[in-house]
C-alpha cells in the first residue's frame, strides 16, 4: 500500500470506527499495485453526516452525499448498502484485519469479494486490478466464500480467468 | 512493422482480463485466421500468451486504428521489457536511478507530471539494453518477472517527451490509460492535435474528480 494512503486509511479508521476499506487500497493489500489518491469504504450505519462535518470531513461538491474529503484533503467514497451488488453486512462479516506498523490496525475487503467486485464492475481500471489480482492471488481464493455472493455463471467465469492467468 | 486494417475484427471482442483462441475464432469464423490474427498482434505488442490457448490483449488494441501506428514504437519497446530486482521495493528504483542513464516513462514520469496515481514499475528507455542489464547485475539485481525496474529499449521518436509519455501510456493500456487521460488533461499545449487517444466518457470522468481532489475543490458545508 502507499504510505501516505495508509496513514491515512489509520485515521480515517481511527475517527470513523468499524470501516472496511475497499477498491484499489484494498487491491494494494493483496498486491503491491497502483493506486489513485482517493479512498472507498464500506460502513454499516447509515451515513452520521454531522459525525463527519464535527470531524471536519467536507462534502464533494459534486457527489449526492456519498463522497467527502477528509480533514486531510482525500476524497473518501462511502458505501452503505453494497459494493458491486455485495452487501455491505457481508463485506463486514468478511473483512481480513491488515497490521499497518505496531498497534496499528485497518480491515480491508476480503479477496473473493474484491475480485466479485472489479469482475462485476469492470471498467479499465477494474479490468486492469483484476487481472493483476487473478495473477498473483488467483490461487489463494476460498471459492467456498465466493459461492456465498456469486452467481454459478460468474465462479466459472472467474475459474477460468485464474486458472489462465494463475497457473 | 506494417499493421494491417483486418486486425481490428480483434476489437469486436470486447474487454476482458483475459481470452481464449475460441473466443476469437467465433470472431473470426476460422480458426485457423484466429491464430494468423493472434500472431500478428502478438507480434506487433497487443497481445501476450499466458498460458496453452489463453491470452491477454492490451487495451490500446480498442484505441482507432488511425493511432495505431503512433503506438507501435512503444508497443515494439514494451514486447522487449526486460525486469529486474534486487529488494523488489522502492530502494530498487532508487539505486537504477543511480546506476542508469535514459530516459524515464510510464508510472514514474508520469506520476513526476501528473501526480495522479502511485507508481509501481520503473520503465526507462535505455540506449544498449544488454549494456544496461549488466550494469544492474554487476550490482546484484536479478533478472526476472517481478522486478520493479524495466528496461526497454528506444524505439522510435522522442523529440517530444510529453507525448511520448502520453503515448506509452495509451500504448501499454489499463491503469497507464488514467496517466494518459490526465497528461491530456494537464499538459494539453504539449500534445500533437492529430495524434489522440480515444478514452472512455466514465475514465475521463474520473480522472477529472481525482485531479480536482487534488487541487484542494471542496464545496464546504453547505452544499
Amino acid at each position: 500500500m502507499a504510505p501516505n494512503l495508509e496513514q491515512e486509511a489509520v485515521k480515517i479508521a481511527d475517527e470513523l470506527g468499524e470501516v472496511v476499506f475497499v477498491g484499489a487500497l484494498a487491491v494494494s493489500h493483496y498486491s503491491n499495485y497502483r493506486t489513485t489518491k482517493d479512498i472507498d469504504l464500506a460502513t454499516a450505519a447509515p451515513l452520521d453526516e454531522q459525525k463527519l462535518i464535527d470531524l471536519g470531513y467536507t462534502r464533494w461538491s459534486e457527489s449526492k452525499g456519498t463522497s467527502w474529503l477528509s480533514p486531510r484533503g482525500i476524497k473518501v467514497d462511502f458505501y452503505t448498502r453494497d459494493v458491486g451488488g455485495i452487501p455491505v453486512t457481508w463485506i463486514l462479516d468478511n473483512a481480513v484485519q491488515v497490521r499497518l506498523g505496531k498497534n496499528k490496525e485497518i480491515r480491508v475487503m476480503c479477496l473473493e469479494g474484491l475480485i466479485l467486485a472489479k469482475h462485476r464492475a469492470a471498467r479499465t481500471t477494474d479490468i486492469a486490478d483484476l487481472r493483476q489480482l487473478l495473477t498473483h492471488r488467483g490461487g489463494n481464493i476460498d471459492w467456498n466464500l465466493m459461492a456465498e455472493i456469486a452467481e454459478s455463471l460468474e465462479i466459472a467465469e472467474l475459474r477460468k480467468i485464474s486458472n489462465a492467468l494463475a497457473g | 512493422m506494417m499493421l494491417k486494417p483486418e486486425l481490428t475484427i480483434a476489437q469486436t471482442i470486447g474487454v476482458r482480463p483475459v481470452y481464449h483462441i475460441d473466443e476469437l475464432s467465433k470472431i473470426t469464423e476460422s480458426r485457423s485466421r484466429a491464430y494468423r490474427i493472434l500472431s500478428k498482434l502478438r507480434e506487433a505488442g497487443f497481445a501476450e500468451q499466458v498460458r496453452e490457448g489463453y491470452f491477454t490483449l492490451r487495451s490500446s488494441l480498442f484505441q482507432p486504428f488511425n493511432l495505431w501506428s503512433d503506438l507501435l514504437p512503444s508497443l515494439q519497446a514494451l514486447k522487449q521489457a526486460r525486469f529486474f530486482g534486487l529488494s523488489y521495493n522502492e530502494n530498487d528504483v532508487r539505486l537504477a536511478r543511480q546506476i542508469l542513464k535514459g530516459i524515464v516513462t510510464l508510472d514514474y514520469r508520469a506520476y513526476e507530471i501528473t501526480k495522479l496515481q502511485s507508481p509501481h514499475l520503473f520503465f526507462i528507455y535505455v540506449d544498449k539494453a544488454d549494456q544496461a542489464a549488466n550494469m544492474l547485475k554487476e550490482c546484484k539485481f536479478s533478472e526476472g518477472t517481478k522486478g520493479r525496474v524495466v528496461i526497454i529499449p528506444r524505439i522510435g521518436e522522442f523529440r517530444n517527451e510529453i507525448q511520448r509519455v502520453y503515448l506509452d501510456c495509451i500504448a501499454y493500456g489499463g491503469r497507464s490509460l488514467l496517466d494518459a487521460i490526465a497528461i491530456e488533461i494537464l499538459h494539453n499545449e504539449d500534445l500533437d492535435p492529430k495524434i489522440r487517444g480515444t478514452f472512455k466518457t466514465e475514465d475521463v470522468l474520473k480522472v477529472r474528480e481525482e485531479l480536482g481532489a487534488q487541487s484542494g475543490t471542496r464545496s464546504g458545508q453547505d452544499s
